[in-house]
């Protein structure tokens, strides 16, 4: 039995998590383990079980077997602290709303119940606008902005929340490939101060810019031997030039 | 017009027409973009078996409407969150039990059930005022629950799943929310009646949202076109001697009608960026 601790500077720790949907395996023995300055990408086949992945991460699905440690507690617990992007085309786009508001509802964690926001939370939200480039078109409707614009805005939402991690699943998936570049800069940049998980099946750019990348297909491949893969010998240890082979296969 | 002000029963039904006005312009934008149309149907004919009731036990019809309706929120609610996938049947099922238990309990009361009619067809003509008195404490509730919770049932609308990352239960707010529905539809009874509730409800809500892309304008909008609908309504319905709710319902749709091809006329130039945008992402959707 391994020992349920967190090391210095983890973020988040995932231990022999095994999840199954209505008796079908999802995902099988993944180990984790997210650092401050990490950048990792999760890639893999659709089915492949990066979603529920992600799910787990959020505490939004417990894992049938395995220990998920995020900032010392579980995942449930301290889901505050994750800033989420998620895939963006799920939304309603005609949804009356502007690009303020969207951002805005980033601080309801913070704000608490019943109360207004705060001339501090208009300001962090201000700020993200900016830092993401979109200040100019904070009152537009959502739903009259580009694919890549559209992925900006739900940055900032996550960022508003002043998360210790940054999630994004699929952020790349409708938006062409100048955007995508744009993007990746940003991430670069957000990267400075929180660890990034990023989730995608585009592998165009993102060995330029991650410093990990993970391949997912029930179980996890590291591309780098690390300490828990070590404790898992049946985890295939995938070297870098391989990996683009095995995500086309 | 002016000379049927000095009626009582005229003023009351002006009264009754904006007080609906209001609850139906606030929790109908709510109905419209969270697209919990059939839900809203659910719950109010749910309210018959409580109509029943009242009559049952011999108490106002609208308290046993209120309580009705309230559980019937609470159980598709609760269990429509458990079995997701089995919503619409929920639903349904919920529809038709109210209705048959509202039957039974007409049936049972001694007697001749005079108005029964107007509370499934409505006749504000014949609300009388501890009905009005009613309406208008529903109608505070409903305003300040929204007033509070403004900002968590905008998020909970346009992406249920961040509300809860952020912290704040979804499951609660919509449970929340399914209740102010039933107090909405509580208020319309008296108006258009159980079976035209969903009309008064959505219309208006539908065609603001053809003309604004802001939440609250689509309120105060819904609101106003509430009130244009129930007292224009209402005076057709004194000049023609036709049924009330009927033709408060009539006026609504056939607006409705107007705006749609209104808007379909000036189509490309009211969204063509959208459009745009639709496109762009068809053609990138087709290509992965």
């Amino acid at each position: 039995m391994v020992e349920i601790t967190q090391m210095k500077d983890e973020i988040l720790r995932l231990e022999n998590v095994w999840f199954s949907y209505n008796e079908v395996p999802v995902l099988e023995r993944v180990n984790l383990s997210v650092k401050k300055n990490d950048f990792i990408a999760i890639i893999g086949p659709n089915g492949g079980g990066k979603t529920t992945l992600l799910k787990i991460i959020l505490g939004m699905v417990s894992p049938d077997r395995g220990n998920v440690i995020f900032l010392g507690g579980s995942p449930g617990e301290n889901r505050k602290y994750i800033g989420y992007v998620p895939q963006h085309f799920q939304f309603n786009f005609d949804f009356p709303i502007s690009v303020w508001e969207v951002v805005l509802t980033g601080r309801l964690g913070h704000v608490g119940l019943f109360k207004r926001y705060t001339k501090k939370d208009k300001q962090i939200a201000a700020e993200a606008l900016k830092e993401v480039d979109m200040y100019e078109f904070r009152d537009r409707q959502i739903g009259k902005l580009s694919g890549g614009q559209i992925q900006r805005v739900l940055i900032a939402r996550a960022l508003v929340t002043e998360p210790k991690l940054l999630i994004l699943d699929e952020p790349t998936a409708n938006v062409d490939k100048k955007a995508s570049k744009k993007l990746y800069e940003l991430f670069k940049e957000i990267n400075k101060k929180i660890p990034i998980i990023l989730v995608s099946h585009d592998i165009g750019f993102v060995n330029f810019y991650v410093n990990k990348v993970i391949y997912l297909n029930r179980r996890l491949y590291h591309q780098n031997s690390n300490e828990l893969t070590y404790h898992y010998p049946e985890q295939k240890v995938v070297k870098g030039s391989t990996l683009k082979g095995l995500t086309l296969r | 017009m002016l000379e049927m002000l000095q009626f009582e029963f005229i003023r009351n039904a002006l009264l009754g027409g904006l007080l609906a006005s209001i609850a139906c312009g606030i929790i109908g934008t709510y109905v419209v973009v969270k697209r919990i149309v059939f839900i809203s149907g659910g719950i109010s004919h749910c309210a018959y078996g409580g109509i029943g009731l009242g009559y049952f036990l011999g108490i106002n019809p609208i308290i046993g409407a209120v309580l009705f309706s309230l559980s019937a929120a609470l159980g598709i609610g609760i269990m429509s969150n458990k079995e997701s996938q089995y919503e619409d049947t929920v639903i349904g099922v919920m529809w038709a039990i109210g209705m048959a238990l509202g039957i039974i309990f007409v049936n049972l009361t001694p007697g001749y059930a005079p108005d029964l009619m107007s509370y499934l067809f409505g006749n504000v003509l014949t609300v009388p005022t501890s009905d009005i008195i009613i309406m208008g404490i529903l109608d505070i509730t409903i305003f300040t629950v929204v007033f509070l919770l403004y900002k968590e049932f905008l998020a909970l609308c346009f992406d249920e799943e961040f509300t809860s990352i952020v912290g704040i239960s979804p499951e609660i707010l919509y449970l929340i929310l399914l209740c102010l529905i039933a107090l909405t539809v509580v208020l319309l009874i008296r108006v258009v009646g159980i079976i035209l509730v969903i009309a008064l409800l959505t219309i208006p809500a539908a065609i603001s949202r053809m003309f604004t892309a802001s939440l609250k304008k689509m309120m105060i909008m819904s609101v106003l076109l509430g009130v244009v609908f129930t007292t224009l309504g209402l005076w057709l319905s004194i000049v023609f001697k036709i049924p009330s709710g009927a033709t408060i319902i009539l006026t609504s749709g056939i607006t409705y009608l107007i705006c749609i091809c209104y808007k379909h006329t000036f189509r490309q130039k009211f969204s063509s960026e959208h459009n745009l945008f639709k496109r762009k992402y068809r053609s990138i959707k087709e290509s992965i």
